[in-house]
């Protein structure tokens, strides 16, 4: 039996089979969902799907791309926004 | 739009969403493009159309023009206050120029360096060949039953010891 603390639905079960022909239940932590657009709902490359405790353990240039809403936007809706920025701010004059 | 003192924002990488001046318009919708890097990050480098937005504000300078003109233009036209941006301190852009002479070191070194590659592999391969043929067919025996030798006197006390601390180890423990 497994502890009472990984009878939680939180946690994967793997099935591993055994030299001695058993097959053994190991209990690991579900990863996180993948990293979205924040606008158009595509997968974001360069943001690590991981555990918040593995992330924080990487420097903070492998946790999003080095970019204006990196790892929060696509980089086609950043540039999008930012063209909009640019825009909008010379409107007035 | 695109042409040469036009001040632009950069769209796309890192200095996405940071201002450049356009110092020449190149062939195959490319533009040549600086911060400079002192006042805005932004390199002294070839950059797409693409990847770059006009604005409003332009800026009176030659073709190719050096960083430090760019940014006595920019001083003269008050395009500091127009873009929003800090005027970049002395030390800030003896920083920039620093880097860019670091750079421009390690571009000349390196272009000398593949050169030396070359060389090396083609005069080596020919002096491994010659002197082996003589030599051959005598020490290449000798050596291995050599080491073979070294092999097994040392790995024989260091079994019998390795036997000798397991069981004295083990005795006190079973009495
Ligand atoms: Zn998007």
């Amino acid at each position: 039996m497994p502890t009472p603390a990984q009878r939680s639905r939180s946690f994967r079960k793997r099935r591993v089979a055994t030299p001695g022909g058993k097959i053994n239940i190991h209990y690991t932590k579900k990863k996180p969902a993948v990293p979205k657009c924040g606008s158009c709902g595509k997968r974001l490359h360069g943001v690590p799907r991981a555990l918040p405790s593995d992330v924080k353990k990487l420097p903070k240039s492998r946790k999003r791309p080095e970019r204006p809403y990196g790892g929060n936007l696509c980089p086609e809706c950043a540039r999008q926004k930012i063209r909009i920025k640019n825009m909008e701010r010379w409107e007035n004059d | 739009m695109i042409e040469t003192g036009r001040v632009c924002v950069k769209t796309v990488g890192r200095e996405a969403g940071k201002f450049c001046v356009i110092l020449d318009v190149l062939k195959d919708g490319f533009v040549l493009v600086t911060g400079p890097k002192a006042a805005t990050t932004v390199k002294r480098r070839k950059c797409s159309i693409h990847h770059v937005e006009p604005t409003p504000v332009t800026v009176k300078i030659k073709k190719n023009a050096s960083d430090d003109d760019v940014l006595a233009a920019y001083k003269q036209a008050g395009v500091f206050k127009k873009l929003g941006i800090k005027e970049p301190t002395a030390k800030e852009i003896e920083k920039a120029r620093d880097a860019e002479r670091k750079r421009l070191a390690k571009a000349k070194t390196e272009k000398a360096k593949p050169e030396a590659k070359k060389k090396e592999p083609e005069a080596e391969p020919k002096k491994a060949e010659e002197k082996p043929e003589a030599e051959k067919a005598a020490p290449a025996k000798k050596e291995p039953a050599k080491k073979k030798q070294e092999a097994k006197t040392v790995k024989k006390p260091a079994a019998k010891k390795a036997v000798k601390k397991t069981t004295k180890k083990a005795e006190p423990k079973k009495k």
